[in-house]
């Protein structure tokens, strides 16, 4: 049982996993601070989850969780509330890192079928790994990625397509598809 | 075709990961992170400060617009006080503040929209009806606000620029603004959000249902002084408050800020012709 160095773990993580809470709420705004609280809890917890396999693994529940709350409360947000989101910085700042478009076209997908999306594409888990995350059945998964992959796809078409450059720099990010594809 | 599908789907992804991690400063997260364990001074400390701001805001949204009332003997229409609150010596009560009125409509769009952008955001408000008027707040206009609002918080307000502010328009509408309309504007390209106020906010025994106001326009006109809203032709009823214009005369300041803060923009900075424009219709 040996326990990592959490400093590390947090910076070869942290981004990844702002990506996923982007994917599962469909917002850059609010992504890194659902990733920071669910780090710090980890921290907090460090000389236990440290030890675990997989501390990722925890990490990605704790953030969907968290992320599908957040994506639940949205639509009830008060006028406040968002009033004062659009006005700190980091949010601002982060309202810009995400193309609108592709902001818009997750978000136009209901809240499970994105974080199913989100997990399986993001972060590759597989059918079974993703009912076990989100405590629902397998061909509830299959039911979402096959919808969710058509409308994903048919918002896509409506908008403008990813910037070429995007397209170039995922041969190196994303190393899975071939995997994925086979399940 | 499935395969095609999860193909688009895999490229959307990859394409969502370039577009966040590119922007992710870990290194700062991390010293925040280590910063607030153990106390999670900043994390809270940070949200204290955007519900600050979010009570703030709200009053600056709708504040112009806004009918305040107290349980108290003062009323306020339209910042100006009345009856009984003009007695001499008569100090606001602190009770909390009630906000009744007209829906306000915030459109937020990107710190660095391009005029094309403006112009279809005002080209669809233009053709919405029901619009009595509306504003246009550039980032400038915004930030001198934001510095009002936050002046006393010198590490949040310096580390904020005018740069980093959205730019927005409010919207005084008539009648409240459908779904659709609202949808409307949220589906333009670079629009951020768009928020819509209810009618009546805290609405209880002390401020009139907006059902009233619909049958009552004079009830709905006297909230309705902005300073660049024009005042609807009114025919105030026995009863009603009157419309009122007019500057606070006695008595202590119910209205927040003089020059209303933040996304409304409708007082104050409005130092350039670009930077608040008022379209009354």
């Amino acid at each position: 049982m040996i326990l990592r160095d959490f400093d590390e773990f947090y910076r070869s993580e942290f981004a990844g996993l702002v990506v996923l809470a982007t994917g599962v709420t469909g917002r850059r705004a609010g992504a890194e601070d659902i990733v920071q609280e669910a780090m710090l809890d980890a921290y907090r917890r460090w000389d236990r989850i440290g030890c675990y396999a997989a501390p990722r693994g925890w990490l990605c529940k704790v953030i969907v969780q968290r992320a599908m709350k957040v994506a639940r409360k949205s639509s009830n947000e008060s006028f406040a509330q968002r009033l004062a989101l659009v006005t700190s910085r980091r949010t601002s700042h982060e309202a810009e890192g995400l193309d609108p478009a592709l902001g818009a076209a997750l978000r136009a997908l209901p809240r499970q079928q994105r974080a199913v999306m989100a997990l399986h594409y993001l972060e590759d888990l597989s059918v079974a790994d993703t009912a076990s995350l989100l405590g629902i059945a397998e061909g509830t998964v299959k039911a979402h990625l096959s919808k969710g992959r058509l409308r994903l796809a048919q918002s896509v078409d409506r908008r403008s397509p990813p910037p070429a450059a995007a397209n170039e720099t995922t041969n190196t990010i994303d190393h899975q598809s071939d995997s994925r594809s086979q399940r | 075709m499935n395969e095609h599908h999860d193909d688009e789907t895999a490229a959307t992804f990859r394409h969502l990961r370039h577009e966040v991690e590119s922007t992710v400063d870990v290194e700062r997260g991390l010293s925040d992170l280590h910063e607030s364990s153990g106390t999670r001074r900043l994390i809270p400390g940070r949200t204290a400060v955007v519900g600050a701001a979010a009570a703030l805001l709200l009053v600056a949204a709708v504040g112009s617009t806004a009918l305040w009332r107290s349980s108290g003997s003062t009323d306020i229409v339209g910042g100006t006080p009345t009856g009984a609150a003009d007695a001499p010596g008569d100090t606001m009560p602190p009770s909390e503040p009630i906000l009744c009125g007209p829906q306000v409509v915030v459109v937020f769009v990107a710190p660095g929209a391009r005029k094309d952008l403006l112009a279809t955001v005002q080209a669809t408000i233009d053709s919405f009806p029901g619009i009595e008027s509306y504003d246009y707040i550039d980032s400038t206009a915004t930030h001198e606000e934001f510095q009002q609002l936050f002046g006393d918080q010198l590490e949040f307000s310096d580390s904020v620029g005018s740069e980093e502010l959205p730019r927005s328009f409010t919207l005084l509408p008539a009648q409240p603004m459908g779904e659709g309309e609202l949808e409307q504007l949220r589906s333009i390209e670079g629009v951020l959000r768009v928020e819509a106020s209810k009618p009546t906010i805290g609405q209880d025994d002390r401020c009139e249902p907006a059902e009233l106001d619909a049958d009552q326009p004079d009830a709905a006109d006297s909230a309705t002084t902005t300073t660049t809203t024009p005042p609807l032709p009114t025919t105030a009823a026995p009863g009603t408050a009157a419309p009122t214009t007019a500057a606070p005369t006695t008595g202590a300041p119910m209205v927040p800020p003089t020059t209303s803060p933040l996304p409304t923009g409708i007082a104050g900075g409005a130092a350039t012709p670009e930077t608040t424009t008022s379209a009354p219709r």
